[in-house]
């Protein structure tokens, strides 16, 4: 991975998907290292002077494909203090701190992998985003045949389910399945009902021998995900990553 | 504006003021009398006032400076990473050992794998080679250039070679293009030492941006400088962190000094035969070492970088200029030239004195230093006759003539930026008092 770097940027277009949670677009001040899909950058919203020490700040996955070197994109949902204060605070013309690209996952095809399965639990939707970016400019994936099992709580807040679409539209072997607690809007029968589960996703693969599995979200559903990815299903621990900080 | 940044601003000003009032005291340049050097610092009030605002932060080792000058030196060449180190000996260190890298499977250099070389240039081009227990390869080089012929690097490939190191003697660089394309048909690694060739282009493109690692010197007879300093850039995102893992004491983690778990798994994963959640910070992935540089070298280095422009421009003139005054002694001396398809920002001017010219370079050369001309021989000349080479595993593919002729019949005057047309006047009016 590139060398991370420090970077002063200016909030741009923001999107609000409800409350609790909004994108943000990023216009960093300089040229910023190469970004794999997948990687993450720190984000700290205080005043900071870049003589000192870095401030507090918290991890956000990048969801676009940083093609320009300045354009970072970020999905934000409330956690915490920190997480409210940025969807509180931050609107366009905000300027912010960044430091990255960092993180390591990453989807690519090595080790004889063939087929990858991206799950994602609500916002742990946006590093795949990256990716979906990356493969929609590319036309192409780094492997076989990419699934994305896509789960929230309602339909509208599966927030990329259109770029997932464009993927599975315009990327060759790029396909998506997307689940909801409960659907709220009519004629939406290609979601499924119901929450992610493992097991289910699993036998609907069938053969997972050349498989590596991503998985993003909230952290007990990657856990859960993982420990039945590594037990029940013997899936090898190199196989399966996961997207998760701290 | 707040107190703290009212007397930065204070303070930096006294700097303009204090290099402005020594300005002031130069005297003008008085052929014989003064010094006329082969290489210096150029710089002005903004490196010393750089210095001085890095120095105000007092963060010491690698910090905003460092980005700010990485970054604009990849921008400059157009490459994705640049990591600074402590020199350009070091950063060709570095790069070699890069190559030593276990992560590099069965591309790694292993001990007894060769590597092509040339004997006549600067002995840590070659010295990570043999400090890693690789086999250097030396050929000859022509004179003139100084540089290899494409069809000698390829008599020189072997079952065991894995790799390509030299260096673009005095700024002129081999057939780059060509010799790329050699070596990925062979399957070796390239690196350029481009630390006498910052600026230089072939087929108009940078060299230090042909092979998979190139190297950079800061010394102030270099292009620019910080003192000390280099650095090594790659395109290869892989092999740049197997190379700040080298230079950061062999470290696997990557966070810079003064942070922490920036990966966010400083205490969640396993390494070797570590207990699981050993802390990141102290895993190391490779046998390396400590050659980073401080903030305010690169403090210095980033002030530096915004005049290459003009200094490459500067070298290119002063060679120009070197060259028209030498041209009518073409029968006596081999004058200094370069490739086609080639653009050196030219380190010196190189000259051999023909042996049939009825000189020596001892005469030539006393001549010059009598009159207050600086001189120097090209580095080494033929390696392989010092010392410290002498019990060395190694193999050499046809002769090394010219190698030997270099050794004793060629020396180098400066081109740097320093230089005023005066001063160039000066020089080649000795050339024409013994020779013309």
């Amino acid at each position: 991975m590139a060398q991370p770097v420090r970077f002063r940027a200016t909030v741009g277009e923001t999107k609000r998907h409800g409350s609790d949670v909004v994108s943000f677009r990023l216009h960093s001040e300089k040229r910023l290292p190469r970004f794999i899909p997948g990687q993450f950058i720190h984000l700290a919203i205080d005043e900071y002077d870049p003589s000192g020490y870095w401030p507090d700040s918290r991890v956000f996955s990048v969801a676009n494909a940083v093609e320009d070197r300045r354009t970072v994109d970020i999905t934000v949902s409330r956690q915490g203090d920190y997480t409210s204060r940025v969807l509180d605070e931050l609107d366009a013309g905000s300027v912010v701190w960044g430091k990255g690209p960092y993180g390591d996952f990453c989807i690519d095809g090595g080790q004889g992998v063939k087929q990858s399965i991206l799950i994602a639990g609500g916002t742990g939707i946006t590093p795949f985003c990256a990716f979906m970016d990356s493969a929609l400019k590319s036309g192409s994936l780094p492997v076989d045949k990419v699934v994305l099992y896509y789960g929230a709580g309602t339909v509208d807040l599966l927030i990329f389910r259109e770029l997932a679409q464009r993927c599975v539209a315009e990327v060759p072997g790029f396909y998506a399945r997307y689940y909801v607690d409960q659907v709220t809007e009519p004629d939406q029968d290609k979601i499924s009902i119901g929450c992610l589960n493992i097991d289910t996703i699993v036998a609907e693969l069938g053969n997972v021998d050349d498989s590596s599995f991503y998985l993003s979200g909230p952290k007990v559903m990657i856990e859960a995900f993982r420990i039945r990815l590594t037990g029940a299903h013997g899936i090898p621990g190199h196989r399966v990553l996961i997207d998760a900080w701290g | 504006m707040s107190r703290k940044l009212e007397l930065r601003k204070e303070i930096i000003d006294k700097v303009g003021e204090f290099y402005r009032a020594s300005q002031s005291e130069n005297a003008a340049f008085i052929p014989g009398q003064q010094l006329v050097h082969f290489a210096g610092r150029v710089h002005d009030e903004h490196e010393i006032a750089a210095l001085v605002d890095s120095s105000l932060d007092f963060w010491l080792t690698a910090g905003r400076f460092t980005e700010d000058f990485e970054s604009g030196l990849a921008d400059f060449l157009g490459v994705e990473n640049v990591l600074t180190v402590n020199s350009g000996s070091s950063a060709n260190l570095v790069a070699f050992s890069t190559l030593t890298s276990p992560v590099l499977k069965n591309r790694r250099v292993r001990p007894g794998d060769e590597v092509i070389t040339l004997a006549a240039g600067f002995p840590t081009t070659v010295n990570p080679i043999i400090q890693n227990r690789a086999v250097p390869v030396f050929i000859d080089v022509e004179l003139g250039t100084y540089a290899p012929s494409l069809e000698l690097i390829e008599a020189a490939i072997s079952s065991k070679t894995k790799a390509v190191m030299m260096a673009h003697t005095m700024g002129v660089p081999a057939e780059l293009r060509e010799l790329k394309t050699l070596c990925d048909k062979y399957g070796l690694w390239l690196i350029e030492d481009n630390c006498d060739a910052l600026g230089s282009r072939y087929d108009d493109q940078y060299t230090g941006t042909f092979g998979d690692l190139s190297t950079f010197s800061f010394y102030p007879a270099h292009h620019i400088t910080m003192g000390e300093g280099g650095a090594v850039a790659t395109d290869n995102d892989d092999l740049a962190r197997i190379a700040r893992s080298f230079r950061d004491w062999g470290r696997d983690c990557y966070c810079i000094g003064g942070e922490n778990n920036t990966c966010g798994k400083r205490f969640n994963q396993q390494f070797g035969t570590l207990p699981p959640g050993y802390d990141h910070k102290y895993v190391y992935s490779h046998i390396g070492y400590n050659l980073k540089i401080t903030d305010m070298q690169a403090a210095v280095g980033a002030a530096q970088l915004l005049k290459l422009p003009r200094f490459i421009e500067d070298r290119k003139r002063n060679h120009a200029q070197l060259g028209a005054g030498l041209e009518k002694f073409s029968d006596k001396l081999i004058l200094h030239s370069c490739p086609a398809n080639s653009d050196p920002s030219w380190f010196g001017y190189v000259i051999t004195v023909k042996p049939e010219s009825g000189i020596s370079r001892a005469e030539l050369v006393g001549a010059l230093e009598a009159a207050r001309v600086e001189t120097r021989n090209l580095f080494c000349g033929n390696l392989l006759r010092h010392p410290a080479y002498q019990d060395i595993e190694h193999r050499v593919v046809g002769s090394l003539t010219n190698t030997d002729l270099i050794t004793t019949h060629t020396f180098f005057i400066g081109v740097y930026p320093g230089l005023t047309s005066q001063m160039i006047e000066h020089m080649l009016s000795i050339f024409d008092s013994m020779l013309g």
